[in-house]
């Protein structure tokens, strides 16, 4: 294993190993640029991950306390993993483009108040080239030649209902699932247990597919349960290293080339927040104050049938299901955005808890007893950017870090429960075609699980922390390679459009590197 | 794990077949497991015992995984003063409202006990920890038909995954 000097200055730090950490690390580690990944949680193996969705759950979940306001769930505000892979472990692989003119927000749906709509400041023409090497690289499904998954029973009821109501845009998902062998890696045993991590790596997750590429190119070196607690920067605003807590607690810094922070938002955020220096009073790289601001997520919410006949929705591939004919804008629905009807099972547990939450007596067992007739999607659509909505920091609560605990403040735009209240009505007449006995609401049970736009790209420093590569505006050696980024969230799930940008970024921080300009 | 095995057996052997649970509480198999348990007395047992079965009145379930559920609480009860404190009040509260023992109420009034303090702290907490214990148990979600862990039998492909039959053409 390589292993680098704290005090090699050339080296690229990269905090997070998950999707955008992971891919800007190989990328760059393959180009023979050194490379250092920080990664807070630990590294499992094959062996640590098991069918079992509360113990997956308590293993690689991340714990430490966030405090969520707003609409934003008090105690769980966000659901994402501590570990190496990060929320790859967890994610349920659906990837999808983003949509020419999501990235043109603002002139397509205009001004909406109370938002903070922009354009993106690249096109999608741009952004193309890198979403098929992120097809390819990742072995999307439908794409490159790479065969769909076969639909699961969920799927089928999905699929049938959809039809039913006039759909047509039905299929088994672009998903980053192998469908077959490829790239070392089996192809997907149904196993149904795609968000507590795949045991047999037929999803794609960074943990076994860009981190030992990466450790195979004898330039990165994956330093784990490393807490990065700040960035440090010199008196010409360059960043010269990061400091962190080891593994032993033990305060280390790195020096350092370059920065890319891959925390997923609320860890990027709470990073550069917490690097406040003189010269940067509100936090690195914070000059415009929007460091933490415009935080999006989606609105996300469940539809569960009860079904005729048996479905048996647990069995297999949790999100190979989904309806797009609602993807596009169309404003005679009287919302901005787009919708996915997305498969999704919940175990009897999860039903128990938030079917009809604080439900108890016949009201719910009559329900679980009937476990094997549910169906179940989620409607997923855009959340429009809001200035309001942020992540901070507790004035005075700490973690075991001696950190200040992330605050996650959310409060839903009257668009998104426009968009949501649409949602569910459909997807509650694509159960009720088939003669679905009951049809049950999920809604505002959910944490968040997709995190964007606190560190929002733009072309003016006033107004946006990044450039459209990253980089921030104030510090040329600093970058954010995560969701953070993202000025507007489309309605698609982000993990494609992260990699695709991640890519990107790779190429651009090569070539500065190269030239010598950073 | 072998004290709440322990719970259950001795319920069965003391009555001599399995605990025939009602809502009338009448029949009292936790006077026994009360007394094995490390913290409650034989009426908290009893009590905690039917309300966890009036929570989650699955029909054909058998009471040792109800039984698991209040060794659980037992078992933090013991470990903490805090949540000791909150069953207890809740218990309490129970009875008070009842003008005696909840417990031992009709059934009609057991249930409109439970609906008034639906939204009391203890209600909550006893509600998950049921949740966790219960439907965290194999042997029970098997009952409700969710077959847990498929990885040792190759996954779903061949187990079913998409064996539906009645949907339409």
């Amino acid at each position: 294993m390589t292993e680098f000097s704290l005090d090699d200055s050339s080296i690229l730090v990269v905090i997070g190993s998950g999707a955008s950490g992971a891919v800007v690390a190989n990328s760059l580690a393959g180009r023979g640029v050194a490379v250092v990944c920080l990664e807070a949680g630990r590294r499992l193996g094959f062996g640590d991950i098991v069918n079992n969705e509360p113990e997956m759950f308590d293993k690689f979940t991340w714990l430490d306390e966030r405090i969520g306001s707003g609409d934003a769930l008090a105690q769980f505000p966000v659901w994402n993993c501590k570990t190496v892979g990060g929320t790859t472990m967890h994610w349920t692989a659906t990837s999808l483009r983003l949509q020419p003119h999501e990235m043109q927000a603002r002139t397509t749906y205009g001004e909406i108040e109370g938002t903070s709509l922009v354009d993106w400041p690249l096109k999608y023409e741009e952004l193309a080239p890198y979403y098929d090497r992120a097809e390819d690289r990742m072995g999307v499904t439908g794409t490159n030649g790479i065969e769909r998954l076969p639909g699961n029973n969920n799927y089928k009821v999905l699929a049938a209902g959809a039809r039913k109501i006039g759909y047509e845009q039905i299929n088994t998902n672009n998903i980053a699932i192998n469908s077959g062998p490829r790239d070392g890696r089996p192809g997907c045993l149904q196993l149904g247990f795609c968000t507590s991590g795949c045991a047999v790596g037929a999803k794609w997750s960074t943990l076994y597919t860009e981190i030992p590429a990466a450790e195979a190119t004898d330039y990165f070196e994956l330093r784990t349960e490393c807490m990065a607690v700040r960035i440090n920067h010199d008196e010409k605003n360059r960043v010269t290293g990061v400091t962190y807590l080891d593994a032993d607690g033990r305060l280390r810094e790195q020096k350092a080339r370059a920065v890319c922070i891959a925390g997923n938002v609320v860890e990027t955020t709470r990073l550069l927040l917490n690097s406040h220096s003189r010269a940067f009073p509100h936090g690195l790289a914070n000059s415009s104050g929007m460091v933490g601001k415009n935080y999006m997520r989606h609105v996300l919410a469940g539809v569960v049938g009860l079904m005729p006949g048996p479905v048996n929705l647990h069995r297999g591939t949790h999100q190979a299901g989904i309806v797009t004919d609602e993807r596009g804008y169309d404003a005679s629905r009287g919302f901005a955005g787009g919708i996915l009807f997305l498969t999704v099972p919940f175990t009897p547990e999860v039903l128990a808890r938030l079917l009809i939450p604080g439900a108890w007596g016949q009201r719910i067992t009559s329900v679980l007893e009937r476990y094997d007739h549910l169906a179940a999607m989620l409607v997923h659509g855009e959340d429009l950017p809001q200035e309001s909505n942020f992540i901070g920091l507790h004035p005075d609560r700490r973690d075991q870090y001696g950190l200040p605990v992330p605050v996650v403040h959310y409060r839903e735009h009257p668009n998104s429960r426009r968009l949501m209240q649409y949602a569910l009505h459909q997807g509650r007449k694509i159960y009720e075609s088939l003669g679905a006995a009951e049809v049950f609401d999920m809604v505002d049970v959910f944490p968040a699980t997709h995190n964007m736009g606190t560190a929002r790209m733009g072309k003016d420093p006033e107004t946006s922390v990044c450039n459209r590569w990253g980089q921030t505006h104030d510090i040329e050696n600093l970058f954010v390679s995560d969701g953070s980024v993202f000025p507007t969230a489309g309605c698609e799930n982000p993990t494609l459009t992260i990699v695709a940008l991640a890519l990107r970024q790779a190429d651009y921080v090569y070539k500065q590197i190269n030239s010598n300009a950073i | 794990m072998k004290r709440r095995q322990f719970i259950a057996d001795s319920v069965r052997l003391a009555l001599g077949t399995r605990a025939a649970v009602s809502m009338s509480g009448m029949i009292s198999p936790m006077a026994l497991a009360g007394t094995i348990g490390k913290t409650f007395n034989d009426h908290e047992a009893r009590t905690l015992f039917v309300l966890v079965h009036a929570m989650f009145p699955h029909r054909d379930l058998d009471d040792s995984y109800y039984l698991d559920v209040v060794a659980h609480l037992d078992t933090q009860t013991s470990a903490s003063a805090r949540f000791s404190g909150l069953i207890r009040t809740g218990i309490q509260t129970l009875d008070e409202t009842a003008g005696g023992s909840w417990v031992d109420a009709t059934p009609e009034r057991k249930l409109q006990i439970l609906t008034a303090l639906q939204e009391e702290e203890f209600f909550g907490v006893i509600l998950n920890r049921a949740i966790d214990v219960l439907y965290r148990n194999q042997e029970v979600l098997t009952r409700l038909g969710y077959q847990g862990s498929s990885i040792e039998f190759g996954g779903y492909l061949h187990r079913g995954f998409d064996d539906i039959g009645w949907l339409p053409e």
